[in-house]
């Protein structure tokens, strides 16, 4: 059984695509004018490709929701400036959050991987965390967020 | 104790799993981490075979051999190995005879004489072992205590099993990963070699199968996700087809032959079990011998590869094929090298690592018959305690008859070869020359004449040997047709190297 072109089960290195960056930024709009206490994240993000597309995050706001396309908290997208790349995510409620990067380098909109899961394209996470032949893991990439924020992400 | 390992025992699994992800590392091997290194080291006094498993430290410099007789004037060239060569550092020895750090190693035929070189292919596992002075990424058969996470297959690539040349292109395999690019003159280490993008970082298997008219075809095995990987790949190097498969139960793979229609993948029933591994088994322990499976043979068309046609064969375990032909009714004929079980593929060979020799598996070399039209599968054994079967590049995927293996007479008490034999896979006559119980027989390769009639078998064959007593290297040149005359011209190499894996002569 030949596989088709794009799988279609939800896979452990799913990232938030363009359509769950409308969802997140909607979603985060609602959440910004329901709580009073909102900071703003800034994500520099190191060791991108120069001239090519641009770095996509994704952030997530608990374990189960960690790595899910749809369950993203917030998205947020920075075309790239040298080898670097800043993203912005605003008015968000005071928490634990953990956030994944890529850079889409060939500018589709998705995070490219070879037919046994691998990346074909430069990602990171926060804290730098790294999984084992995989994401890490939720509580490994974890940072707490309580006031205006600045993270750095190195991505491989 | 441990601290690492009285932790686990405190808090069971679910702690350790919790361990890992807290430690940054993966949990260790139980208390065995340098239980192989002293084994060896107790045991190699008294194992004079031990030397072709001591490994290197270090490239091997250039040094000439000293030839006896006349090297026959059309063979000119190159006879390239590779082979695990690094099977320790720091005070960790792996545990599997395939863990180790691959190393090109190089005899060059001339005009002057024969050279002999070998240099380590500096992938980047080996990169990250040689700064730690230690293994810190794991292997086939070996984690080692405090291994770093890594993020793909190449992370942990060791580049180790055999070599090809393609479209001028020199790549030491392995089959976990990619190919690994060096300069045929230096060796020196190249780029990883990526066939087409989507495919970057795709497991590309050591046993590549080059067709008369030049098609490269090959797979790998993605395990954990259980699927096979095919590769169509012209003379000049392009990729013209790549497929992958979902294959269940998926198993250990090494080899596999091609028709002029057909391909034919036989798996033997040692299962990957991604439980196992996710609980920090290696990934060679991570497989389950199943023999209610029997050994599945798939065979794909190679118009339509992806649809197989499964059929069976008793259970039994294979690393090599010799060669694979069809007729006009469909009927396919191929030979393997089997054992009943993987016991000595896997303990027994871990046996070999620590020292100690404790018997051979009881090979045989299989003709199968795969009727493409019934579906039926049948097998005869012939009795020969063989490996490393070779044919001539002419009769790949074509109707054949000659395979040319190592083979085992009476190498007592000691693994591995002592004799090279001719094997008429039609009429089951053989022609062979015994080295000696003290000659360890390396992998041989047949050559054709180019000043030759191109009929089968017209040329030399080619190989290498450790022989024990003498400490030294053996490179012996036979008349293919009459192996029993003994070599033609022999030369020694006063260094022995570690015992290697495939290699490929390269005519100048």
């Amino acid at each position: 059984m030949k596989l088709p072109s794009r799988s279609k089960t939800a896979t452990r290195w799913t990232i938030a695509g363009l359509a769950a960056l409308k969802v997140a930024v909607v979603a985060g709009l609602w959440i910004a004018s329901n709580h009073s206490h909102a900071a703003d994240l800034t994500v520099e993000v190191l060791n991108v490709k120069a001239g090519k597309g641009p770095v996509m995050g994704a952030l997530f706001n608990g374990p189960n929701a960690w790595l899910k396309v749809d369950q993203a908290a917030k998205g947020a997208m920075s075309p790239v400036d040298g080898e670097r790349a800043i993203l912005v995510l605003r008015n968000l409620p005071a928490g634990t959050y953990a956030m994944s990067l890529f850079q889409d380098e060939n500018g589709n909109g998705k995070f490219d991987r070879n037919p046994a899961g691998t990346p074909l394209e430069r990602f990171g996470f926060s804290r730098d965390a790294k999984g084992n032949m995989g994401p890490p893991a939720f509580g490994d990439a974890v940072f707490d967020l309580q006031g205006d924020t600045t993270i750095t992400v190195k991505l491989n | 104790m441990d601290r690492r390992l009285l932790l686990r025992s405190l808090l069971g699994t679910a702690g350790s799993l919790a361990l890992r992800a807290r430690a940054g590392e993966l949990p260790a091997d139980p208390a065995t981490s340098d239980a192989t290194l002293a084994a060896f080291e107790a045991h190699r006094a008294g194992a004079p075979w031990t030397l072709g498993y001591e490994g290197l430290q270090a490239d091997a410099a250039p040094m000439p051999l000293k030839l006896r007789g006349r090297m026959p004037l059309g063979l000119r060239g190159a006879l390239y190995r590779n082979g695990a060569a690094r099977h320790q550092l720091g005070d960790m020895r792996y545990h599997h005879w395939f863990d180790g750090d691959g190393m090109v190693q190089k005899y060059t035929v001339t005009d002057r004489g024969i050279e002999h070189r070998g240099r380590f292919l500096r992938t980047e596992k080996f990169l990250a072992d040689s700064a730690a002075g230690r293994p810190v990424r794991i292997a086939f058969g070996t984690n080692p205590p405090g291994a770093e996470r890594v993020g793909s297959p190449d992370s942990i690539n060791v580049a180790n099993t055999s070599v090809i040349r393609h479209a001028g292109e020199f790549l030491a395999l392995w089959e976990g990963g990619s190919a690994t690019g060096f300069d045929p003159e230096t060796l020196a280490t190249g780029e990883l070699k990526t066939w087409s993008p989507d495919y970057q970082g795709m497991p590309f298997s050591a046993h590549p199968k080059v067709e008369p008219d030049g098609t490269l075809w090959n797979f790998g095995v993605s395990s954990a996700r259980g699927l096979l990987s095919i590769y169509r790949i012209s003379a000049k190097g392009e990729a013209l087809q790549t497929v992958t498969l979902k294959i269940p139960q998926m198993t250990m793979l090494h080899d596999f032959v091609v028709t002029e229609k057909h391909l034919v993948f036989l798996l033997p029933p040692l299962v990957f079990d991604a439980d196992r591994l996710h609980a920090g088994q290696t990934f060679l322990d991570s497989h389950v011998w199943k023999p209610e499976l029997g050994m599945r043979a798939l065979v794909l068309h190679k118009d339509r590869l992806e649809a197989p046609q499964w059929m069976e064969l008793p259970a039994g375990f294979l690393f090599h094929c010799g060669n694979a032909w069809e007729d006009r009714n469909g009927v396919i004929r191929m030979d393997f090298i089997r054992s009943d079980d993987a016991y000595h593929a896997t303990s027994g060979i871990k046996s070999l690592m620590q020292g100690r020799y404790e018997g051979e598996a009881v090979p045989a070399v299989a003709l199968v018959q795969l009727d493409t039209r019934t579906g039926r599968a049948r097998q005869t054994l012939l009795p020969h305690k063989a490996e490393f079967p070779r044919v001539g590049p002419r009769v790949v995927g074509r109707r054949y008859s000659q395979v040319f293996m190592a083979e085992r007479i009476d190498a007592r008490d000691r693994p591995g070869y002592d004799a090279v034999t001719r094997l008429n896979v039609v009429t089951g006559k053989s022609d062979r020359f015994r080295y000696g119980a003290n000659v360890m027989v390396e992998e041989h390769v047949f050559v054709p004449n180019p000043a030759g009639s191109g009929k089968e078998g017209d040329g030399w064959l080619v190989g290498t040997a450790l022989d024990l007593n003498r400490k030294a290297m053996l490179f012996s040149v036979f008349d293919a047709q009459r192996l029993s005359a003994g070599p033609l011209a022999q030369a020694e190499m006063a260094r022995p190297m570690p015992l290697g894996l495939h290699a490929i002569f390269v005519p100048t």
